[in-house]
Order: C-alpha cells, then sequence, then structure tokens
C-alpha cells in the first residue's frame, strides 16, 4: 500500500448523500475534525450492508470524539439513496460516489481493484484521517471481512 | 458522436443477468441468427429508467417473433441491476448488462458516454437495432427524460423481415 501512518491523506471532494440530501464531501473541510474513510466495494452487497450500518450505530460515539464518518463506493448517487430506502435504511453520514472518474478517490488511497474477479471497484478499507489531516489509521481488509469499529476507536484514545 | 444506421455496430462483451442469473452477453453471438436491439439508459434506480427497461418485457414475445434479442445496458453494477429488479422494476426475462469498469467502456464505443451535468459519467438514453448482419438498422438517441416509444424498434424491425 501506497499510504502509509503519518502521510498527509491526499484531498478530494466527491458528491454525496447523507440519507436523501444530496451534498459534496470536501475531506479538507473538516480539517480540526477526526475523519474516519470508509472504503466499500458496492451498494446492495451483503458485507457491505453490514459494514455501514455498524458505522452508523456508532456515529454518536464517534461524534463524541470529535470524529466525521464518510464512507465511499464507486456506484452512483442514485443507487446510494435506493440502497439505505430499500436495503440499510438511512444513514446519517455522507456517502459519497466515486462514480466519474471512476474509482480516481479510491486510486489516490490505492485501494482500487483493477484486476479480476472483482475489477473496478474499491478494496474494503478504513482510514483515520488526524485533526492535521495526517493518516493515523489504515487497513485494508479481506473483501469478505467486517471492519471492527473498535479498531478506530483505539486509535482515537491515542490521538 | 452516437453510431449512425448502416454503420458496423462495433463488438463487446459485458457481464449480464438475465433476472438473478448472471451471465455473458457477446454481441458477435448473435450474428446471423438474431437482431438485437440495444437499449442503454443513464441509470438504474432513476425514474425514466424504471419506466423504459419494463416496456422491452412488455413486448418480449412481440420482439421474439420479430426475431430480436433485446439487451438494456447501463454504468450500473450487477448487485445494482439485480436489486433493482428484486425492489423496484421486477424481474426481466432479458440481459441487463453492466459496462461499469472499465466505466462505460462500451458506451464510449457506441458514442453515448456523458461527460458533464446532470451526472457525470452516466449513458446517454438511446436504442439500436442491429440486424443479423450486424449492421445499425435503427439507431436513437432521445432526451434524458423521454421514455422511448417501443413502436420505433417495431417498426425498424418489422422492415428487416
Amino acid at each position: 500500500m501506497a499510504l502509509q501512518i503519518g502521510d498527509l491523506a491526499p484531498d478530494f471532494e466527491l458528491p454525496a448523500v447523507r440519507g436523501e440530501e444530496k451534498m459534496q464531501f470536501k475531506l479538507s473541510d473538516h480539517r480540526g475534525k477526526n475523519v474516519v474513510i470508509a472504503f466499500y466495494p458496492m451498494d446492495w452487497t451483503p458485507t457491505c450492508s453490514t459494514q455501514i450500518p455498524t458505522l452508523q450505530q456508532n456515529l454518536e460515539r464517534f461524534a463524541a470524539q470529535g470524529t466525521q464518518v464518510v464512507a465511499i463506493s464507486t456506484d452512483s448517487i442514485p443507487s446510494h439513496i435506493a440502497w439505505q430506502q430499500k436495503s440499510i435504511g438511512s444513514i446519517g453520514f455522507p456517502i459519497a460516489s466515486d462514480f466519474f472518474p471512476h474509482g480516481a478517490v479510491a486510486k489516490k488511497y490505492g485501494v482500487l481493484r483493477e484486476e479480476p474477479p472483482v475489477a473496478g471497484v474499491s478494496n474494503r478499507a478504513t482510514f483515520l484521517v488526524d485533526k492535521t489531516g495526517k493518516l493515523a489509521f489504515a487497513k485494508i481488509y479481506e473483501i469478505k471481512h467486517q471492519p471492527d469499529p473498535e479498531e478506530i476507536f483505539a486509535v482515537l484514545k491515542t490521538l | 458522436m452516437p453510431l449512425k444506421v448502416g454503420d458496423i455496430a462495433p463488438e463487446f462483451e459485458l457481464p449480464a443477468v438475465i433476472g438473478e442469473d448472471r451471465t455473458t452477453f457477446r454481441l458477435a453471438d448473435h450474428r446471423g441468427k438474431k437482431n438485437v436491439v440495444l437499449a442503454f439508459y443513464p441509470l438504474d434506480w432513476t425514474s425514466t429508467c424504471t419506466n423504459h427497461i419494463p416496456t422491452y418485457q412488455s413486448a418480449l414475445e412481440q420482439l421474439a417473433k420479430l426475431d430480436a434479442q433485446v439487451a438494456a445496458v447501463s454504468v450500473d453494477t450487477l448487485p445494482s441491476h439485480i436489486a433493482w429488479q428484486q425492489k423496484s422494476i421486477g424481474m426481466m426475462g432479458f440481459p441487463i448488462l453492466s459496462d461499469a469498469y472499465p466505466h462505460g467502456a462500451v458506451a464510449e464505443q457506441y458514442g453515448l458516454l456523458r461527460k458533464g451535468d446532470p451526472i457525470p459519467g452516466i449513458s446517454e438514453r438511446a436504442v439500436f437495432v442491429i440486424d443479423k448482419s450486424g449492421k445499425v438498422a435503427f439507431a436513437q438517441v432521445y432526451q434524458l427524460n423521454d421514455v422511448p416509444d417501443i413502436d420505433d424498434v417495431i417498426e425498424a424491425l418489422d422492415t428487416l423481415k
């Protein structure tokens, strides 16, 4: 993986939705807060349908520690909205669409899968960006592995 | 520039689903056997597309009698295509193709990839009839908000009988 702990997290701006509300998410707007960036492969797939609600369940704990959460996949905004409405429920943090140029932000973070069997989606990966914009945690998971939010809380304690 | 009547339709191969069954759609497999109705649409989960795609399901028998295979194409993923059928438009009896990666490569081959507003990276709404020799017999790009009239396709297929 190209990015290392302590590196400045690459800035990005993507269209996003929070629930059904469309917005832009720009990483550098959150300087002064910690930011959890949760990359996931695809809307409508089983592991992702647990990963994102798990972050939702912990949203107040993240907020209490001055931490913003954002999820990112290569799906479109209409897909993100329908996925919440018809599958995972309304999510209270932005879900960003890294749709076009396809996976450009995933690529910046070194997590775009470019080879079969599942090409063109992001790996499941979690990054924690600290208040100064530096990476405090970075982990790529097996595609079927469920990230444990306690890993992030453990790092937040040290910041 | 979108493909025109008389052009040779570019060959392509894409992953697809028929209902929930995963398959691969190759245009060349239909050469000499079937006419192909190729329906590009912008996105799963959007209102006009939700009206557009089921029009082929309603006309599926009529299209089969005219020796035509229908295939719909968008830049969405296969899991999205499956969920969209299950939760929104109902199960379709023809392939829905995923032109997700490289993003919109087939839409680009057919001159249809939109790079600006309202959503960069979607395909135009466009319908082609490709005859058994692989030539484009009908080609029309529609406004994103227009539901293509299935009769346009039926008329074009009638002339190929």
